[in-house]
């Protein structure tokens, strides 16, 4: 339940063992490797290990590529619904597993651009066979030159013009034979054939019908002998293709070497950016990181086994240790949600453990349908049974699983059973109106001030709880006047607002001037000046405002909750009026719509509560997470080892 | 004869509040939901993979059309609409109030939806150039949507205290 303590690691190390110390540190995962500090002298006497991360990094895009061949030719699973290989975390170090990958790779990668080559050429004789389509009833071999006595022009006239007219004139002008191959909608496809002393007068008479000529070049025989031929071309291209595709698919199975090849080199490549930090002389090298406290004697004994130098301390004042939080199997996944604010920073309160209880709660009155919570649990459940996720997306099924619990809970409560479909479906069986309140405590949609006011409420606790917190960490950090000031005042003033409301105003003024006046009088003490530490006690008084604008906040509690219910109302009612197969269909189309819309919602504005309302009071974040070296992979499981 | 068209007015500004919020609302999403969009195309066409990252910005305006629909659903309930009875005769006060309770939801819709999409139109060239960083796009579109839940709550509160009968 919280900030892991880290320490900090030095150690000198022999060249020769590097390799299989980097091994045996990665698959224990608790260094962090950070940038070796040190003073001029030790930089200059001290080299940095050549790395060869472009060459792996080459490799490894080879890799993806051969494997976005096979999943595109042969269907493979891939991705979120892949089932994972299990693997030993040796055969990641294995130099054979790498060089088969690279193998079947470069297999792969060659069919593939064979094919790509194939696809290509068939569009090049596809496109020579487009442009011979119009010449094809014209039985003259498209060879056909002018020679001496003769000339023979194949060519194109706009359609605009009629063939008829275009005949006329040339044969009145030249004597000439004008034959028409085809006509598309916009060129008239044609041969003319003329006595070559006539060939000025021809072109003139040509011209004014805007003649184009065309050359076919390298092609001897008519039209229609050549279409076959390309035909039978083309027809051999996609068998040739077809064999190569149906042998790409055949290599599916190399799928699992691939992934387990790329999770290899991506394991390298963590361990070469690792190095990369380090200090070396010939024969040994330097590293520095941080480490988990509590795992101090697994490291030590590491490193002894490795005959390494080493000295560890106790973070320094000033340093920023990277973070790692601590928590119970329900909070850790709450730690995603923070995550993607910030990291909480070393010295800082972890959040998380308050953040889980108030997202469950908020999510789980925004939802507040105890079916779709059920729903939501269920995906999650099958997802982290039958996926087995790793990493965020294991977080993010885990969260769908307690906040569809929450969802469920809340549901009862408001009595939210895919919003009122119970009412209807009993007026469709029965005739009768269903008047029972399905509700364990209130309808919100019947009482909509009591939400308001519970929301409100929730909204005052997480505030409070916040600047609790940061009351806490003043005092842990010796400036308890400070919170007394800061936080203290606050809370006499809004006591004194609470009691005015509820019942005596004579106390709850007295509570409320006590605590504006010491406001006014104290959050001015750091400025010089009475006039100015006056006016910043008044500035700091005015944000009360922004406490009141914080708790309205909270009113989205019940106006998401409102737009769950009464969308899930609309899809109900419209599904009543279309009879019991309609009903059917627009319910299940209708509530999926619901659910996925106000998922959504729920899940952002849950998070904003947290981030804005709540962080504001107390959180600063700005920690770097906490980065091990370890075997990270992304396609195959690793599996334990039992020592 | 005045007497005769009396209820017609209410329940005509009744029915023309439930235009109007669903109307006002519903264009504002379009509008926020198409311009989130074009800028998600504009992605696309570099990185199909980040369709499902950037369908969820674009969903994210188009909850203001919802809220209106919710609003006009609930006034035409509120007259009758639905039940086996017909349209109930309202007098113009209260089609009046049930207009007034349309206006919030209807105008801070229209306007909340569009600033929105633009909002989420520029977390999408987020998610282009920091995929991971989807979240922090989010939070900054929601950071508009509160005054479209302000006014969908004011918008209930109001309506909800109307008495049609």
């Amino acid at each position: 339940m919280s900030v892991v303590r880290m320490r900090h690691l030095k150690l000198l190390a022999l060249t020769s063992r590097r390799e299989e110390m980097l091994r045996d540190l990665s698959k224990l995962g608790i260094l962090e490797i950070g940038e070796s500090a040190g003073d001029e002298e030790l930089i200059k006497l001290t080299g940095t290990f050549a790395t060869d991360e472009s060459e792996v990094r080459s490799r490894i895009s080879e890799i993806k590529a051969a494997l976005a061949a096979i999943s595109r030719h042969a269907k493979i699973k891939s991705g979120l619904f892949a089932q994972r290989i299990g693997i030993s975390a040796d055969s990641l170090f294995d130099i054979k597993v790498i060089s088969e990958a690279i193998g079947a790779a470069n297999e792969i990668n060659d069919t593939a651009r064979d094919i790509n080559a194939l696809f290509t050429e068939e569009g090049r004789l596809i496109n020579r066979r487009e442009s011979l389509m119009p010449w094809e009833p014209l039985d003259v071999p498209l060879e056909t030159e002018s020679g001496d006595a003769h000339i023979a022009l194949f060519g194109m006239c706009p359609a605009d013009y009629s063939f008829e007219d275009i005949r006329a004139s040339a044969e009145a002008s030249a004597g000439a034979g004008v034959f028409l191959s085809s006509s598309d909608s916009e060129q008239h496809y044609i041969f003319i054939l003329a006595h070559k002393e006539n060939e000025d007068s021809l072109l003139d008479a040509l011209r004014e019908y805007l003649f184009s000529q065309t050359r076919f070049k390298d092609i001897t025989g008519t039209a229609k002998d050549n279409i076959k031929k390309l035909d039978s071309e083309i027809k051999e291209l996609r068998e040739k293709r077809d064999n190569l595709i149906k042998e790409l698919s055949g290599k599916a199975a190399y799928a699992n070497r691939l992934m387990t090849g790329l999770d290899a080199l991506e394991a390298g490549l963590s361990r070469e950016t690792a190095m990369s930090k380090a200090r070396a002389t010939e024969k040994t090298f330097m590293l520095e990181g941080w480490f988990p406290k509590r795992d101090e004697e697994k490291l030590t004994r590491l490193l002894e086994k490795y005959g390494c130098a080493f000295e560890i301390r106790d973070p320094e004042e000033g340093e920023n240790p990277p973070v790692l939080t601590y928590n119970t199997s329900l909070v850790a996944p709450f730690g995603a949600i923070t995550e993607m604010y910030s990291s909480p920073s070393y010295s800082e309160i972890d959040p998380n453990p308050f953040l889980a209880v108030f997202f469950t709660v908020f999510f789980g009155i925004m939802l507040s349908d105890a079916v779709y919570g059920l729903i939501l649990a269920l995906i999650g459940v099958f997802a982290l049974i039958r996926l087995k996720p790793t990493g965020t997306f294991r977080s993010f099924m885990k969260l769908a699983v307690i906040c569809g619990i929450s969802t469920v809970f809340w549901g009862v409560l408001f009595g939210g059973y895919f919003g009122d479909a119970v009412g209807h479906i009993y007026y469709m069986a029965t005739g009768k109106v269903f008047d029972t309140e399905l509700a364990l405590w209130f309808n919100p949609l019947a009482d909509p001030i009591k939400m308001l006011l519970f929301s409100l409420i929730l909204g005052a606790i997480q505030i409070v709880t916040g600047m609790a917190i940061n009351a806490y960490a003043m005092i842990r950090d010796g400036r308890f006047w400070d919170a007394v000031f800061d936080i203290g005042l606050w809370w006499i003033l809004f006591a004194g607002i609470v009691i005015a409301i509820l019942g005596s105003a004579q106390t709850g003024l007295a509570l409320i001037y006590a605590g504006a006046g010491g406001i006014i009088l104290t959050h001015g003490r750091h400025n010089k000046g009475v006039f100015k530490k006056l006016t910043g006690g008044l500035g700091s008084l005015y944000g009360v405002t922004s406490y009141l604008g914080d708790i309205l906040s909270y009113s989205r509690l019940l106006a998401l909750s409102l737009a769950t219910a009464v969308i899930a109302q609309v899809i109900n009612t419209m599904g009543a009026l279309a009879g019991a197969i309609g009903f059917i269909i627009i319910f299940i189309i209708g509530h999926v719509f619901n659910i996925s819309v106000n998922l959504i919602g729920t899940f952002v504005h849950s998070a904003r509560l947290q981030y804005v309302e709540f962080f504001g009071k107390f959180f600063q974040g700005g920690g770097s997470p906490f980065k091990p070296l370890r075997l990270k992979t992304k396609y195959v499981d690793i599996l334990k080892e039992d020592n | 004869m005045e007497a005769f068209f009396t209820p017609f007015i209410g329940t005509g500004l009744a029915l023309l509040g439930a235009a109007i919020a669903a109307g006002l609302a519903g264009i504002g999403s379009a509008k926020g939901v198409g311009i989130v969009g074009e800028a998600a195309a504009g992605v696309i066409t570099e990185d199909p993979n980040k369709f499902g990252q950037t369908l969820l910005l674009q969903a994210l305006p188009g909850t203001q059309g919802l809220y209106g629909l919710l609003i006009a659903f609930l006034v035409l309930q509120k007259i009758g609409f639905f039940g086996g009875q017909g349209i109930l005769a309202i007098s113009p006060e209260v089609g009046g109030y049930i207009f007034a309770s349309c206006l919030p939801i209807a105008i801070v819709g229209l306007w909340s939806a569009i600033a929105q999409g633009r909002a989420a139109a520029a977390g999408v060239s987020i998610v282009a150039k920091r995929p991971e960083e989807v979240s922090k796009a989010m939070i900054y579109a929601a950071m508009v949507e509160t005054y479209a839940v302000l006014a969908l709550l004011i918008s209930f509160l109001m309506l909800n205290g109307v008495n049609a009968a």
